[in-house]
């Protein structure tokens, strides 16, 4: 989570309550270590101006009236609700919603050099790669 | 000061489906390191996961077992870390709506409380060969589907947290939901432990303790971690809440490397997944499938066959196991008398060549034949061992190996006599300290009788027969 959350209302002709989130140096360089990428200290600050306008075009998201919509964290939730007859025997009934299941079917993947032919380093039929432990 | 225990575990056990999670990549165990893998579990470029129908089922009744409250709706999420096991840089996980939740599990009298179980997949297997500046990574395991089981922090003492898994090895090994094996890594677990005066209401700090092969090791682990807590607090320290690693041979805890940042997952609806919604008729075909379980059927052998409480609880501790025991009794055996025959008999000698009941070449059916021809007299107990073992080796039946082996008990008295009559003709010394009195000297002449007889003599008669030919001497 972004350590340092501050909180500022600022009173808006909708008279309604905008939380802004104030990015600091710290968060950018905390979520850049997190997502593995190297930063040179302008871009810590390019970074810090670029997260802190889409925080702000969220928080103008939020203003929008979503009372009578429903939480949408998968687009085909919204077309079906979930079924009442169970689709779980493994066919498929081309519904949307929920449930979308395969039968328990071992099938043979990739061959071994296959599966090797995009590793930039290899060794004894596995990815090599440098020492994590 | 007197100090309280409290315990909290997580297990990991692998469901017993033919393939993965997500794909239809093998599951199977000790093959070619990246010969199971294909472009999904993989985590290669715009590849979309589907669900295991069967790692679901499993899971469902697993949650059962385990007494949980089944979610109807429920979904995965995406938990967020770089790790060279990991080859979509997130693993496929569950979150805030996980598959089951507030379950219990029996432990005695005490009901241990059950979090939550969810599903999950696998990570690959990392090597670290010595002396070198690499580590390999072989992706076969990844994307295994796993069911993860926590517990309420309500185990009270080491010896409880490995009773726990026990108890829980039993229900799932029972249900053919997981194998269970420690060893081959199909049950994993890390401990959460920590002390308090007794009497405090506040948990104390606790720590995660990692890196157990064995039920033995995780309580030799937890034992140790907690002696370190207690010592740490009666120097006036504190305990650090941090990750543990046993390590085995100095059967020591040490605390693991701290990672240069916390664990932030970032967790998130997994947007390549539709969601799981339950429907009751399914959910209760499968509960009729979990109706039973070992210590259910253990209640029932002991009222309705009136077994002892050992021998129900080893008949009952697997599955097939109870179902032989069940059909032999079915088909006529005495419950008794089946029992001490798979007891005493069957099972060591599967045992001895690796065989799992389910591979028994003596079946329930030649079982009820033997012990009907021992009841006929046809055969002596002894003999019908012997038997067993044959039909062991050759799978043919008892009667056509009685046959071929002319092995049937030696009924007719004059053949038997013809015997008797000679024993006591070789061992004078015998009959004589017999006559002054030493019992055990009769015991010796039924055992050469059915020396001789080849064990196919009833040795009640051959005491008989012997006494009387003695008196007549």
């Amino acid at each position: 989570m972004v350590s340092n959350v501050k909180q500022l209302t600022l009173k808006k002709k909708t008279d309604k309550i905008i939380f802004l989130m104030k990015i600091t140096k710290e968060d950018v360089v905390y979520i850049s270590r997190l997502a593995k990428i190297k930063l040179k200290e302008e871009e810590v600050g390019q970074y810090q101006k670029n997260l802190e306008e889409i925080l702000l075009y969220v928080e103008k998201l939020k203003t929008l009236p979503t009372e009578k919509v429903k939480e949408t964290t998968h687009i085909l939730s919204q077309f079906t609700p979930p079924p009442t007859s169970s689709p779980l025997e493994g066919e498929d009934k081309g519904e949307g919603g929920a449930n979308r299941l395969r039968k328990d079917v071992a099938v043979k993947g990739l061959e071994q050099k296959d599966a090797l032919s995009n590793a930039p380093a290899k060794k004894d039929g596995c990815f090599r790669v440098p020492k994590v432990i | 000061m007197k100090y309280e225990t409290i315990v909290g575990l997580e297990v990991h056990v692998q469901l017993l489906t033919n393939s993965k999670l997500f794909c239809n990549c093998s599951t199977k165990f000790g093959e070619k390191a990246n010969t199971q893998v294909c472009p999904i579990c993989l985590g290669m470029p715009g590849v979309l996961p589907v669900i295991n129908e069967q790692a679901v089922r499993l899971a469902i009744k697993s949650a059962f077992a385990l007494h949980c409250e089944i979610l109807k709706f429920t979904r995965f999420a995406r938990k967020n870390y770089f790790y060279p096991d990991l080859p979509k840089n997130y693993q496929i996980s569950q979150f805030e709506e996980p598959l089951a939740i507030n379950g219990y599990l029996n432990l005695g009298k005490k009901k241990i409380g059950i979090k939550r179980a969810h599903l999950e997949e696998d990570a690959g297997k990392l090597l670290h060969p010595e002396e070198e500046a690499y580590s390999l990574v072989d992706f076969n395991r990844c994307g295994i589907p796993l069911l993860e089981i926590v517990s309420q922090p309500e185990l009270k003492s080491p010896q409880e947290a490995e009773d726990y898994l026990n108890v829980l090895k039993l229900i799932l090994k029972y249900l053919e939901v997981s194998d269970c094996n420690m060893e081959e890594g199909s049950l994993r677990c890390d401990a959460n432990l920590s002390v308090r005066p007794q009497g405090e209401n506040n948990l104390g700090v606790k720590t995660e303790v990692k890196n157990m092969n064995s039920f033995k090791s995780v309580r030799k682990a937890l034992s140790y971690e907690r002696e370190r807590q207690i010592k740490l607090l009666e120097k006036g320290g504190k305990v650090n809440q941090e990750t543990m690693l046993w390590d085995e041979k100095k059967g020591i805890t040490l605390p693991m490397r701290s990672k240069e940042e916390s664990q932030d997952y970032r967790y998130f609806p997994e947007p390549d997944l539709i969601p799981l919604a339950f429907n009751e008729e399914w959910l209760k075909k499968i509960e009729q499938e979990v109706a039973e379980l070992p210590e259910t059927r253990k209640k029932r052998f002991i009222e309705n066959y009136f077994l002892s409480d050992y021998d129900a609880g080893v008949l009952t501790s697997q599955k097939p196991l109870a179902d032989y025991f069940e059909e032999t009794v079915s088909r006529g055996g005495k419950p008794k008398l089946v029992s001490n025959w798979i007891l005493t008999e069957l099972l060591g000698r599967l045992n001895s060549r690796h065989l799992t009941i389910g591979q028994s070449p003596f079946t329930p059916a030649h079982l009820v034949e033997l012990l009907k021809l021992i009841e006929e007299g046809k055969i002596s107990g002894k003999i019908g061992k012997d038997i067993l073992a044959k039909v062991f080796d050759s799978g043919k039946s008892p009667t056509s190996i009685i046959k071929e082996e002319k092995l049937t008990q030696i009924s007719g008295n004059a053949l038997l006599l013809k015997v008797v009559v000679e024993v006591i003709k070789e061992n004078p010394k015998t009959i004589s300290d017999y006559k002054k009195g030493k019992e055990r000297a009769l015991g010796f002449l039924v055992g050469m009788v059915m020396k001789k007889t080849k064990g196919r003599a009833n040795p009640a008669n051959v005491n008989k027969l012997l006494q009387e030919e003695i008196k007549k001497l």
